[in-house]
């Protein structure tokens, strides 16, 4: 039997690589053996993936699928020395610009990133991307096709979950009704002290007691320690730092959400919009990298310069103009029906099959 | 809702933040001030992080270096009957070499429990430190606070009595 195995660098929990490795082998699954081997692993993924070292043997017509979204030696020497084709599914790499500052080992694996796709180029057998913004990055590399399929995207997952009260009392505890909601890890490129910010411009200047909950971990700890310092300082209320959370957590959080906000100065596509927008959570984001392609015309898409002031204003707008919320959630819910119809990990594995299995 | 009413919706927005400025509700260079407070907030966490991280990383090397003393050594020979010779040699020196790694053990997790006090002292003293810088810069913020209430109401006497001089003397 022909084995299709998956290479992820990092498996964890909530990790939204992760998770689309596993909605795509849950299908590959059932056509070939197929397994996900990672770099670094969560001991909470520590039964669903295994580790690099554990790669079998293959053979030339085998396939590996590798997921593509930061770099780290040991795995580019692994696939360059692998003799199964190679399929790259890119997720985007993150500029090194962002990082170069306060974190300059994780910016030279961010550039050692985009290496690697140098190096892979005239290895790889098929290559997809998950947003057209990430087609066209490989496009503009020398990558001579590059098929546009977000495979593995359930933005709905969560939507059947039962609520966990244990969350909703941290809810009463911490934060006020209405609050704004961001999910996603905390990195200096995703701007949430410009949330912070526009948080305390809602508190002081508009006189609005509104609450802010960040839900995603800490992958920086400086950014982490300004975020808490800047919020101590400001004086802002209501704020909740969540961290990483189980799936029954983040649903109960989404479902009490008056607003989803995310500043983000770059994504390679932007999960979490879409998962609010499931959640009929009214969605408001910057124009950045992948997010307005992602979003469509399901969120308010705020310019890519917009400050703490115009998120204050743009939150304000939504919680008070019911019109508003209600065109958002209805334009939200037709968006990811649009979305819906055409992601699937059906698409990817039939572009397997023909192009890289029949050979 | 079209891709235009989004667009409209935006720019009132944007008009609006405007008109705040205009009115007064946002100073005059607010996003500038919050954004460089931050940077630098950025900058100095950064600094402390990179001394306590790095302390931290070699207590926990020393630590690591001294657990892992071991006073055998590998016996693999690829001389006949070297194998065995090591063997028995390693046998002879381990009881004079086992006081010797102890010792380096003990000194080896001295060392490191006096590198993880430094870091614990250093820290404790840096957020004294920032504590007492806060709390007088939060001094300073409350004075400021009640010398523009001052000149509130001294500007509101001020068109009292401007009023008062301008209205006729009453009869």
């Amino acid at each position: 039997m022909t084995s299709v195995h998956q290479v992820i660098i990092g498996a964890g929990p909530g990790d939204a690589i992760t998770q689309m490795a596993l909605d795509i082998q849950a299908d590959l699954g059932r056509r070939s053996t197929s397994n996900i081997f990672a770099r670094f692993i969560d001991p909470a993924m520590a039964t669903e993936v295994l580790a690099l070292d554990h790669l079998p043997a293959g053979r030339p017509s085998d396939v590996i699928v590798y997921h593509s979204s930061f770099g780290d030696p040991e795995v580019t020497k692994t696939l360059l020395r692998r003799p199964e084709q190679l399929v790259l599914v890119y997720h985007n790499i993150t500029p090194s610009a962002f990082f170069v500052e306060h974190d300059p080992s994780f910016a030279a694996g961010l550039e050692w990133g985009r290496h690697e796709l140098m190096l892979l180029r005239d290895r790889v057998s098929l290559t997809i991307a998950d947003s057209d913004f990430n087609a066209n990055e490989l496009l503009e590399m020398g990558f001579p096709e590059v098929h546009t399929i977000p495979a593995g995207l359930r933005p709905g997952r969560m939507t059947a979950t039962v609520p966990s009260s244990s969350t909703l009392r941290d809810l009463d505890h911490t934060v006020t009704h209405p609050f704004v909601l961001n999910v996603s890890q905390l990195l200096p490129h995703k701007r949430q002290h410009v949330l912070i910010q526009a948080t305390h411009v809602l508190q002081t200047i508009h006189a609005i007691d509104i609450g802010l909950v960040l839900v995603g971990a800490s992958r920086s700890p400086v950014y982490t320690r300004a975020l808490q310092e800047l919020t101590r300082r400001l004086r802002v209320r209501h704020v909740w730092f969540a961290g990483r959370q189980p799936d029954a957590a983040l649903a109960t959080i989404y479902r009490r959400a008056s607003v989803f906000a995310s500043a983000s100065m770059h994504e390679g596509l932007g999960i979490p919009p879409l998962e609010a927008m499931a959640f009929d959570v009214p969605t408001i984001v910057r124009d950045a990298a992948a997010v307005a392609e992602t979003v469509g015309s399901g969120a308010l898409v705020l310019p890519n310069d917009a400050g703490p002031l115009l998120f204050a204003e743009a939150i304000r707008r939504v919680i008070d103009d019911e019109a508003l919320r209600s065109t958002l959630i209805t334009r939200g819910a037709s968006r990811l029906d649009e979305l819906l119809a055409t992601t699937g990990t059906d698409g990817l594995i039939s572009l397997i099959e023909q192009q890289v299995l029949s050979r | 809702m079209s891709e235009i009413e989004v667009e409209e919706i935006v720019a009132g927005l944007k008009r609006q933040v405007v008109e705040r400025r205009l009115a007064g509700d946002y100073p005059v260079g607010l996003e500038l001030q919050l954004e460089s407070e931050f940077q630098g907030m950025m900058r100095a966490i950064d600094r402390h992080e990179i001394e306590t991280t790095r302390l931290h990383g070699l207590a926990d090397h020393v630590r690591a270096t001294a657990h892992n003393v071991r006073v055998t050594g590998g016996t693999d020979s690829r001389v006949p009957g070297g194998a065995a010779a090591h063997s028995a040699m390693g046998r002879v020196v381990q009881r004079h070499v086992q006081p010797v790694a102890e010792s380096l053990r003990e000194l080896g997790t001295s060392v490191a429990d006096a590198l993880a006090e430094t870091r614990r002292l250093f820290e404790a003293q840096s957020a004294a430190d920032e504590r007492q810088l806060l709390d007088a810069v939060a001094g300073v913020l409350d004075r400021l606070a009640v010398l523009d209430h001052l000149v509130e109401i001294t500007q509101d006497l001020e068109e009292r009595v401007a009023r008062l001089e301008s209205e006729p003397p009453s009869t």
